[in-house]
């Protein structure tokens, strides 16, 4: 559970306690599973991050002017144009 | 007039016996008969599809050069980005978001003249495999409503089976297009990485997505396929490849092609009903000239645990993004701005996504790095390995797409893992960036089976080939569901 309340706390979340006993669970199962990785020799190969790679390309660096990006339109709290947000600090 | 093919509604809108409104007139009736069963949609754009209906018209009407998909409805799945509209990602986080650009493949669909009609149901952020994942309630099956119509592009899917369109778009990160192709008896296409432009599409996880089509035959998936390829400058993984003109794909010839069916997923796994399917269409494919073998593809075995490792990984980095300060929903009693980001994404996420971004963050986490997400990128490395090998003796691979045929709704509820292997035999392609595509290849009880045909990187051509030679031999995606 210490794993768990960690990376709840590092990915931002609020999960009520009966909930956090559900997932522990349940990931531990999945975790379970991947155990087979450790069962395969990987040993020599190279990490991928994607499956088919080519040669970057660039653009032109030219500013684009939106008109409406709908900022306020979407924005939950929206003052003087800026997002409003609870404080930050004491 | 609901089940006709893209070039002959073509051909009628073109010598005006049908009129774009006239089509539209045709859906929206399927829609008002089927979506109350269904809960297939979203979002029904009726206002707009008649405005755009009625500029179609007027085009057709003064004799102007029409493109094949001009005029023709489609549905589009609700994390790809409409100007001015909704994109929910079925999402309660989303809930009001409204888009304030359209995604590429929306300006490639309005360059065509197509004419969206609904946006569709699908799993949260596209994580799942059986549209319950939805904060709006799952979809259904058409052929059978008690059963998921798979996911997470349930809803693309189902509207196409039913007849509320002829055609749709979805996304697939693990098998999201092709899993619910399989389960309602439809084609799904899942291009080569790169291939589709992924720029308005909110972001799973971004080295898997791939935006592709729902149709009800290989040939009219094919010309949509076409209407989307291209690069696109403002998505980095964007290929410059060439796009060759698929519909010389339409042509029945398979003699000498080499087709690998890998041993791994015709196992215990899968069920005998669809392996007796495969077996059926791997000796009609036979009968015309093409040659099977059995390859051994041994990292399949890595695909699952490979996936939910890498997947939740970047789709916790992604969600980040999602925090309730400049969109989204946002928790009003937070007193600070921590306590706001957590309660917002605590209430605004549902379970499955949830669990991906604790997964996620995890493998990510400092002292798991290197036993989780870095032992899956090699993992990663052996898959992409094991397909270069086969693909060195074998043009195409055959497998089923998903081991049953469509599971009842709740069934894998309560059991992630259940419902994880589902996608079993889809995985592995997107870890690889290779085409793939799902076809229907039988019933039983009643219900669809498809087979998924996986082609070498960009090329999607030769599955293409492949598909429409078995469907001029076979009926199975002439049949439709009753209500």
């Amino acid at each position: 559970m210490n794993d768990l309340d960690y990376v709840i706390e590092l990915a931002h979340l609020d999960i009520a306690f009966q909930d956090k006993e559900t997932y522990l669970g349940q990931l531990q199962t999945i975790l379970g599973h991947m155990d087979n990785l450790n069962r395969m020799d990987l040993s020599g190969l190279q990490p991928t991050c994607y499956g088919e790679i080519e040669a970057p390309f660039y653009r032109e660096d030219v500013v684009v002017s939106h008109s409406d990006l709908s900022l306020e339109t979407n924005a939950p709290r929206w003052e003087d144009g800026c997002f409003h947000v609870p404080k930050m600090g004491e | 007039m609901a089940y006709t093919s893209i070039p002959e509604l073509h051909e009628r809108l073109k010598n005006r016996t049908l009129t774009a409104k006239n089509l539209l007139d045709i859906h929206f009736s399927e829609v008002d008969q089927w979506e109350p069963k269904l809960h297939a949609s979203l979002e029904i754009l009726k206002t707009q599809a008649y405005e755009k209906a009625d500029l179609v018209d007027a085009e057709f009407d003064k004799g102007a050069p029409m493109p094949l998909l001009a005029g023709i409805p489609i549905a589009i799945k609700d994390n790809i980005c409409m100007s001015g509209i909704k994109t929910t990602c079925a999402s309660k986080i989303l809930e009001n978001f409204i888009s304030p650009y359209n995604a590429t493949v929306i300006e490639k669909l309005n360059a065509q003249h197509m004419i969206p009609m609904l946006k569709t149901n699908m799993d949260e952020f596209a994580m799942g495999s059986s549209t319950e994942n939805s904060a709006f309630g799952a979809t259904r099956n058409p052929w059978d409503l008690s059963r998921a119509p798979g996911g997470s592009s349930g809803g693309s899917a189902a509207v196409v089976a039913a007849g509320e369109v002829p055609l749709s778009l979805g996304s697939d990160t693990g098998g999201s297009i092709r899993q619910p192709a399989s389960f309602c008896g439809v084609v799904g296409i899942k291009p080569t990485y790169g291939r589709v432009s992924r720029y308005g599409l909110v972001a799973f996880a971004s080295s898997l997505d791939q935006i592709g089509p729902f149709s009800r035959s290989v040939e009219d998936g094919a010309h949509l396929l076409q209407a989307l390829c291209g690069h696109d400058v403002h998505d980095a993984t964007s290929s410059q490849n060439p796009v060759p003109d698929f519909s010389k794909s339409l042509t029945p010839d398979v003699k000498g092609l080499k087709i690998g069916v890998p041993k791994e997923l015709f196992g215990s796994a899968i069920a005998d009903d669809v392996k007796q399917a495969l077996v059926k269409a791997l000796d009609l494919l036979t009968a015309q000239g093409a040659r099977w073998e059995e390859v051994s593809m041994g990292s399949f075995e890595a695909g699952l645990s490979t996936y939910y490792i890498l997947a939740p990984a970047e789709a916790s980095a992604n969600l980040s993004r999602f925090d309730g300060v400049r969109y989204g929903h946002r928790n009003t009693s937070a007193t600070s701005l921590k306590e706001m980001f957590k309660k917002s994404r605590g209430e605004g996420f549902g379970p499955e996504v949830i669990r991906r971004i604790i997964l996620g963050t995890f493998v990510l986490s400092s002292g798991y790095y290197d036993a989780y997400y870095l032992k899956a990128q090699k993992a990663r490395t052996l898959i992409q390995e094991d397909f270069k090998k086969a693909f060195s003796h074998y043009d195409l691979l055959l497998t089923p797409t998903a081991p049953t045929t469509a599971f009842k709704l709740g069934e894998n509820a309560d059991n992630p893992l259940a419902m994880y292997l589902a996608d079993i035999a889809t995985i592995p392609v997107n870890l690889a960036g290779l085409p793939a595509m799902s076809i229907p290849c039988g019933f039983s009880n009643g219900l669809p089976i498809g087979l998924q045909l996986i082609g070498k990187a960009f090329d999607e051509a030769t599955m293409l080939r492949a598909g429409y030679t078995y469907q001029t031999l076979t009926d199975h995606h002439l049949k439709r569901p009753l209500l």
